[in-house]
């Protein structure tokens, strides 16, 4: 959980993927793995020497702000990713070491009408194009975690772990940590040219809809969820195949949804003449807020899960 | 002046073929290779042994297209790409390549609804004017499918600024140009792409063909330094310096490539300044978004009241953009950048 702790508070936008990055890449030589850092920044480790091609992938950013405009205590942002920013007014942020608060005095729904309060009447050592990231502390409790960009390094450290465990079988599975996936699945996309798999998973969190006023069938440490459709993706026969069969074998029981979001599978099925593509999800209370929550089972059910398809 | 002649060519998007021409005479001399694509993209090639760049600019600008006839013999049209519908209503089109004079006609304030008088008439109410006595007439001199564009002629004005239409993105393919004249020891490819204004579609194909290592893309861009607007969403100022994308709707710069262009404009005292705008997209998104991807930037010249019939920049700016782009790619000549 160390590990998880540090690739949850690390901030890693869209585009700026580096700290969390480094940690990754950090951990796979630790543990003696080879891996490849493409063009785009995404990272890549191959196992195995089967003769079909697997791709399982988790983004290692997160949504977070892009400042235009410092007038002088004060920042004008834009937002890097979909962020609910209605909700935002009295967030903190983490902008180069500083914290700011937000303010949406309004209340409305346009980024324009948010600004940042530095809370300094010095010279900021901010500069148009700096990142800001909700700021948040990662904590453990009996069955939960909780904690920012879970939605993003939880799945990231589910992947680490499944790389050092596993002895690919029947596959040559290619793990990538992608970058840009906040920004329509951008660096997924060139992923799944260079690698062209037979078949491709592509990890995400799911909103979890399982407190007061909530409407949905997603509980925390119910088991990982089956995508079967999302707004981008319709997961092909075989891939559902693939990972309900190893969940049997692995005595999981799997949550099944239509989702009404988006992942990086969207823009991945689509790629070189087509990819068998699915989303396999970890249910995820107040996704994309500074503070999410995970259940602790989901993710050891997640491991389990993708052992079983590698094995 | 090459740019007069770039701004006053009459190519929209899909019909890039007059512009096409003027920049094949233009750098032929200075390439090493140089052909159109099944798209229509000019792609050019400077050999070198250092990275693989594409530098990118688009032919095309906004213009219209003809997709019906009245019975009075006035033509109906849509927009070749994004033109705000309050925009076209009283201006001078030439349409198709007769260059036969057409007016965007508007009803009195008083025959307007109070919908109307709000909103605009939108295309759907807007009609082009050439004069045809009916629709037997109009039909001799105009085919269905027909472009139109603004009949704006470029010219200078004021202290050191240019008035035209097309600045985006013939300022663009005016810098090009002129860089492809210089020498560089990265291995550069300088393209021409068509139909970005339609959805960055020319760029797929040549960036998909070259799969460079690093792509820039060069624009006129969004100005809206005006009395009005607030400075924290004014996006650039005119006369302040080529402007470099941070993100846009379809990418976000890449941040080490982003410094290198930073550093070399202070190293060789040139303003700059970075474009506070997120909003729009360009060509960058295309370049990155075939085959195994790549990093990108974008270096733009302001202008003001772009995609209307008439844009206004600084030819300071517009300088001061060709000087960073060749010292820019004059500095990738080792592993890092």
């Amino acid at each position: 959980m160390e590990l998880l702790k540090k690739l949850s508070n690390a901030s890693g936008v869209s585009g700026r993927e580096t700290v969390v990055r480094d940690i990754i890449i950090e951990e796979l030589k630790k543990n003696n793995i080879e891996f490849n850092q493409d063009n785009m920044g995404n990272v890549l480790v191959k196992k195995g020497n089967g003769s079909k091609k697997l791709m399982i992938s988790a983004h290692m950013d997160e949504t977070g702000f892009i400042t235009t405009f410092v007038d002088k205590g004060f920042l004008r942002v834009s937002n890097v990713g979909n962020i609910k920013i209605e909700s935002l007014d009295g967030e903190l942020v983490k902008i180069n070491g500083l914290t700011g608060k937000i303010v949406n005095i309004k209340g409305e729904d346009d980024i324009n009408s948010i600004f940042i309060d530095m809370m300094t009447d010095e010279k900021l050592e901010v500069n148009e194009g700096d990142i800001a990231v909700l700021k948040s502390g990662f904590s453990e409790e009996s069955s939960y975690i909780s904690g920012k960009a879970l939605v993003s390094r939880a799945l990231c450290y589910i992947l680490l772990d499944v790389i050092k465990k596993s002895d690919p079988k029947d596959f040559t599975v290619y793990f990538v940590f992608t970058v840009q996936n906040e920004l329509r699945g951008r660096g997924a996309r060139a992923a799944a040219y260079e690698v062209n798999p037979d078949y491709a998973i592509v990890l995400e969190g799911e909103n979890s809809n399982d407190y007061p006023g909530a409407e949905g069938n997603i509980s925390l440490n119910h088991g990982p969820v089956l995508r079967l459709m999302d707004k981008v993706l319709i997961i092909h026969h075989q891939v559902r195949e693939i990972i309900e069969k190893a969940a049997e074998k692995a005595k999981v029981s799997l949550q099944k949804t239509v989702s009404n979001e988006s992942s990086e599978g969207g823009e991945l099925h689509k790629e070189v003449s087509g990819i068998k593509a699915g989303v396999l999800a970890l249910p995820i209370r107040y996704k994309n807020s500074s503070l999410e929550v995970a259940g602790k089972r989901d993710l050891e059910d997640m491991k389990k899960v993708l052992l079983n398809i590698i094995e | 002046m090459l740019l007069e002649k770039l701004s006053n060519a009459i190519s929209p998007s899909g019909y890039e073929g007059e512009v096409r021409e003027i920049i094949i005479k233009e750098v032929k001399p200075y390439v090493d290779e140089l052909f159109v694509d099944k798209m229509g993209n000019i792609i050019t090639h400077k050999k070198g042994k250092g990275k693989k760049v594409l530098v990118d600019a688009h032919m095309d600008e906004v213009g219209f297209i003809i997709i019906g006839y009245n019975d009075d013999g006035t033509l109906r049209f849509a927009s070749l790409g994004g033109v705000n519908d309050k925009i076209p209503p009283c201006k001078v089109l030439y349409v198709g390549t007769n260059k036969i004079k057409g007016v965007v006609g508007l009803k009195a304030i008083h025959l307007q609804s109070k919908e109307e008088r709000n909103k605009g008439i939108g295309y759907d109410g807007l009609c082009i004017d050439i004069g045809a006595k009916d629709r037997l007439d109009a039909e001799k001199y105009v085919e269905i499918g027909d472009y139109a564009v603004f009949d704006t002629k470029f010219g200078c004005f004021g202290d050191g600024l240019v008035k035209g239409k097309a600045f985006d993105d013939r300022i663009g393919c005016f810098i090009l140009i002129e860089a492809l004249k210089e020498n560089y020891s990265c291995d550069l490819y300088g393209v021409f792409n068509v139909q970005e204004e339609t959805g960055r579609r020319g760029a797929l194909g040549s960036s998909f063909r070259i799969n460079p290592e690093i792509g820039i893309a060069l624009e006129g861009t969004v100005c809206a330094d005006m009395p009005n607007v607030p400075e924290h969403i004014s996006g650039t100022y005119l006369g302040r310096g080529p402007a470099i994308s941070i993100m846009d709707g379809t990418s976000i710069y890449d941040a080490s490539i982003r410094e290198e262009i930073e550093k070399t404009a202070k190293k060789s005292n040139i303003p700059y300044q970075n474009r506070r705008a997120v909003a729009g997209g360009n060509d960058a998104g295309s370049i990155q978004g075939v085959k195994n991807g790549c990093r990108v930037a974008a270096i733009s010249v302001p202008c003001r009241y772009i995609h209307s019939s008439v844009s206004a920049a600084s030819i300071s700016d517009i300088e001061n953009g060709k000087k960073l782009l060749i010292k820019f790619l004059q500095g990738i000549v080792k592993e890092g950048i």
